[in-house]
């Protein structure tokens, strides 16, 4: 990918894989990681503030250009290390766009410094990849709203001290321009959690809201108008959701669990290894191409729905395969690695952050013009 | 972050250029015919074309991949891809070549592609260029793509330096035009399934119309993604190979996907001999077939610059 970026974004690329070198058994990707290794990780990314790596300077961020968010959260897949938190990306970007200049000053330093984490309450039981239909009500209420629903396949809320909340402060019927967000503290009184467990291990949970009374002044954005600001926090974040080196990862795991089975020089193998990684290159550019967008200043919705699909194909088709030839040695569980954890682990991809069904929307809509 | 996907504006002005020339020597579209397009070829000297991206002609591999998209959205006739292989070789017709009043080939023996108006006869064997001739009789054939090729045996004449430079540049002149011409069917197709109905809506209204082009859609993006990463890098970096392969093979890939589904979304009509698809798909096919461009062979990731962390 060296031919994308500019020398200077060569050499932070160069920076951050000398930081992570150290951390590279962290793997907080996975359910067991161990949590001293993750915070120790976590701790050498805020150390350098890079958590706030493209913040704006006047929020305490480095001012950094989209490129080396990319870069930085791009080698952070390659070993593993986990996805972007929401803290820093979706939520922290809203509020330096719609909060006050109070709810920045409150809310932004210990997002930065990693102090406090959040979860996304937006999916309801009726509620799924439609979220103009969700039903939990926020009732203005004085200097409060009392909230009352739930929410569900609520990832990290367990870990979470704050609920990203979208809820519904407009008319029943009012669909996406009766909503609102709203930052709720994940141990108010009224909120009950039941957890469950994904295929990969990885814990998710259903929220029950009952009669919670949360600040008006928790309240980001304008009453009603949440879905504009979700529609640009995506827009935000797109180009670090699904980088390039996962998939390489995957890809590189792969060959190698093939090598130590003494599989690999197998024509047949070597043969659609070939064609995976075609996959794999395919992905990197398109991971790359949101970027571009990007930084060009162009609607990422498109380019970033087709990233998605290319990706979790060809993550979900290194696995098959893998499973597909593996045969009994394939089935054992061998830690996050092997083949039975990561074919259980990219089933999950093509689901979570908009399943492909609406990436192919999205691009039927808007590459093609098609009206659905 | 370098602009390896932002067209640059001597970029759009050559693809401007050439759609305009290809509107008048081509029309809308190009249905088989048993002559070589010799009108075609001389308005493609006169435009420079076969000079393109040539370390003495003008514009670069990026250049060349925006025109590449143009003739293959026009379904553009004649051996296109062996025209800018040759241009980067040492041959002591080149500047007749270049005029286009010498036509070079690429052959597979025993079979010699536009066989009747070839003047210039190679074979690429993958690490070296071979020049031959013809000896003895011919037998004329018709292909799928409604050409006439020639078989018969040929013998070396020598051989040619410069292949890599050649061979770069032809497959990002491939890749380009199954991107144009795949574009095209997916535009049209697209057209189409809007404006057709059946059972009261839309054909694009449903799923399993509307889902295969979008998915023809991320495999244009991909393809688009791959080819310009490769043209960019062979204008700029030190080692193409990883990546022109990969546009290739991509492209190919796009192929074998994309021209089914849009055979399938027309229906009936996407079957018929004079429809909306097959005088292009038939092409692709045949070039498909002709460059090996399904054909495994991407290098291992070891290689850095093809990608990687």
């Amino acid at each position: 990918m060296n031919i994308w970026f500019e020398p200077d974004e060569i050499a932070f690329r160069d920076e951050v894989a000398e930081v992570l070198r150290p951390h590279r058994e962290a793997k907080a990707l996975f359910a067991d990681a161990d949590p001293e290794r993750v915070a120790a990780l976590h701790h050498a990314l805020v150390e350098r503030n890079w958590l706030a790596i493209c913040w704006p300077k006047q929020f305490g961020g480095e001012g950094r250009p989209a490129a080396y968010e990319y870069i930085l959260w791009n080698e952070m897949a390659y070993i593993r290390g986990g996805r972007p938190p929401l803290g820093t990306g979706i939520i922290a970007k809203s509020i330096q766009r719609f909060g006050t200049g109070a709810q920045q000053h409150e809310w932004l330093p210990p997002i930065r410094r990693n102090e406090i984490r959040f979860c996304l309450g937006y999916s309801e039981p009726e509620a799924g990849s439609d979220l103009a239909g969700l039903t939990t009500t926020a009732v203005r209420n004085g200097d409060h709203y009392l909230v009352n629903g739930g929410k569900i396949w609520t990832s990290y809320a367990e870990f979470s001290d704050f609920i990203w909340l979208l809820c519904r402060t407009g008319a029943p019927d009012s669909r996406g321009k009766g909503l609102s967000l709203l930052i709720v503290d994940r141990r108010a009184p009224g909120i009950t959690l039941r957890n469950d467990r994904h295929m990969d291990g990885h814990r998710f949970s259903q929220i029950f809201l009952e009669d919670v009374a949360v600040p008006v002044a928790n309240r980001v954005g304008p009453e009603n108008g949440a879905w504009q600001m979700m529609a640009r926090a995506l827009a935000d974040e797109r180009h670090v959701q699904f980088a390039g080196a996962r998939v390489w990862r995957d890809f590189d795991d792969a060959v190698a669990w093939l090598d130590r089975m003494g599989l690999s020089g197998d024509a047949f193998v070597q043969h659609r290894l070939a064609e995976l990684e075609l996959g794999v290159m395919e992905a990197e550019a398109l991971s790359l191409a949101v970027l571009a967008d990007m930084a060009a200043g162009r609607d990422t919705a498109a380019s970033a729905a087709a990233n998605k699909i290319a990706h979790t194909d060809a993550i979900q088709s290194i696995a098959r395969f893998v499973m597909d030839v593996g045969g009994a040695s394939a089935l054992v569980v061998d830690g996050p690695d092997g083949p039975e954890a990561m074919w259980r682990q990219t089933m999950i991809e093509s689901i979570g952050g908009g399943a492909s069904e609406i990436m192919k929307g999205i691009i039927a809509r808007q590459d093609l013009g098609l009206t659905l | 972050m370098r602009p390896v996907l932002e067209p640059g504006a001597d970029e759009e002005g050559i693809a401007d250029a050439l759609r305009a020339l290809c509107r008048t020597s081509l029309g809308d579209r190009v249905d088989a015919s048993d002559d070589f397009p010799f009108s075609f070829w001389q308005d493609l000297a006169g435009f420079g074309f076969f000079a393109l991206a040539a370390e003495d002609g003008f514009g670069g591999a990026v250049d060349l991949y925006a025109a590449a998209q143009v003739l293959g959205a026009f379904g553009a006739p004649g051996p296109l891809a062996d025209a800018i292989f040759a241009a980067q070789l040492a041959l002591p017709e080149r500047d007749a070549l270049l005029a286009g009043s010498e036509i070079a080939v690429l052959c597979r023996p025993p079979h010699i592609p536009w066989g009747r108006a070839a003047t210039i006869l190679l074979v690429d064997e993958g690490v070296a260029v071979r020049r031959v001739r013809l000896t003895g009789d011919a037998a004329e054939r018709r292909t799928l793509a409604g050409d006439i090729w020639l078989q018969g045996r040929l013998e070396t004449a020598g051989m040619v330096p410069g292949r890599d430079r050649a061979a770069h540049l032809r497959d990002i002149f491939l890749s380009g035009y199954l991107r144009g011409a795949l574009g095209r069917l997916v535009e049209e197709a697209s057209a189409y399934v809007a404006s057709r109905r059946q059972f009261g809506k839309a054909l694009s209204q449903f799923q399993g119309v509307s889902f295969p082009l979008a998915e023809a859609g991320v495999l244009l993006r991909a393809m688009t993604a791959l080819g310009r990463q490769a043209a960019f890098s062979a204008d700029h970096g030190p080692a193409p190979h990883a990546r022109v392969v990969a546009a290739r093979l991509s492209a190919a890939k796009a192929v074998s996907r994309i021209v089914p589904a849009v055979h399938q979304v027309y229906g009936a009509i996407g079957v018929t001999r004079d429809g909306p698809v097959f005088h292009l798909s038939r092409r692709l096919r045949q070039l498909v077939n002709l460059y090996d461009a399904g054909a495994p062979g991407v290098p291992s990731n070891a290689d850095q610059e093809a990608g990687g962390a």
